[in-house]
């Protein structure tokens, strides 16, 4: 009976050894595991906010009239590239500039032609506000695009306020900036 | 037998309860890197929305000279039209789900303080905010805005 006892000792000591090695290898790999993942994704969140802050900050895009950064040039970004974007800011990158236009309150209008003029004004503004700008447009437009956005790839999206001054009146407009990173395969 | 079963039992014990606070501690430091990265965007984006929303100009000039004029009382084109720009901003973000409160008040002599947007904003903490001076003349109004989610 002794002896019984001793071995059943034995043997829950050794199931339970089993047990704290299993315990122990599931818990580094799945942390390894999670621990990767997590960084993966932490690095590719403090890319993009780099990639933003780096931006907006940056002179080549700026213009040189306001110091303090985040009044992008409309002229400037007419011009850039997806290569120029490459060089500055790395690969892997998909930026989009977009402005925000005044638009007029046309429920003040009690009169009906004047209100459907009203509504006809504020659908060419829109209009210009999302049309993808280039040389050929330029400066009825308010979009910029950098560099493809690819769906099938997981991004990281960041987006802030900021101006776009525009150079042929002199206009200071309110815009976002939207920085998405590319992380790999979705 | 007995007492070295019952030591290798507390050994592992401890063992285990040593793995568990090691992985408690890694997970509160990779929350204060995410926590501190969240800060830094959140940052950014009030000053951003603050400094850009002021410089802009419009038909009636800009949100600077407009907060100005209906401060002391000569306008209410900043009302009207800030709410506007500020809400057309937060939806081109995607932040549907954010309200705001602009505080504008004297820096230099003691006046009334004036708001525009939710006034509840700031009424419990886990707000964020953002401020900067507008002057005119020999005169400095602080003005500041505060974000938090609905």
């Amino acid at each position: 009976m002794k002896g019984q006892v001793a071995v059943m000792e034995y043997l829950v000591l050794v199931v339970m050894t089993m047990f704290v090695i299993f315990f122990v290898v599931v818990l580094l790999f799945g942390y390894q595991f999670l621990q990767s993942g997590s960084e993966r994704s932490k690095d590719l969140e403090s890319h993009s906010l780099f990639v933003l802050q780096s931006m907006i900050a940056s002179p080549v895009v700026n213009n040189p009239q306001h110091q303090k950064g985040s009044v992008l040039d409309d002229a400037k970004l007419t011009v850039m590239t997806c290569e120029d974007v490459e060089v500055l800011f790395g690969h892997g990158l998909w930026i989009r500039i977009s402005s925000i236009y005044e638009k007029h309150d046309c429920e003040k209008y009690t009169n009906a032609i004047e209100r459907n003029t009203c509504y006809q004004e504020n659908a060419d503004i829109e209009a210009i506000e999302n049309r993808e700008c280039t040389g050929q447009v330029y400066p009825d437009c308010g979009v910029w695009t950098f560099c493809g956005e690819e769906r099938s790839v997981r991004m990281i999206y960041r987006s802030v306020p900021v101006n776009i001054y525009r150079k042929m009146d002199g206009m200071v407009s309110l815009a976002t900036i939207t920085v998405g990173v590319k992380g790999g395969e979705s | 037998m007995k007492g070295q079963t019952s030591m290798l039992a507390i050994v592992i014990a401890m063992i285990l309860i040593l793995f568990i606070v090691i992985f408690m501690l890694t997970g509160m430091f990779s929350d204060d890197e995410t926590a501190n990265m969240k800060t830094q965007q959140r940052d950014l984006y009030a000053n951003n929305l603050l400094l850009s929303l002021l410089s802009t100009d419009t038909s009636e000039g800009t949100f600077s000279d407009m907060l100005k004029d209906e401060y002391f009382g000569g306008g209410t084109a900043f009302g009207e039209m800030a709410p506007v720009f500020i809400k057309a901003t937060l939806n081109a973000t995607g932040n549907t789900d954010y309200d705001w409160l602009i505080e504008a008040e004297p820096k230099d002599f003691v006046g009334v303080v004036k708001q525009w947007g939710n006034p509840a904003v700031t009424e419990k903490p886990g707000y964020w905010d953002a401020r900067t001076v507008v002057t005119w003349g020999g005169n400095q109004l602080e003005v500041k805005l505060y974000i938090r989610t609905k």
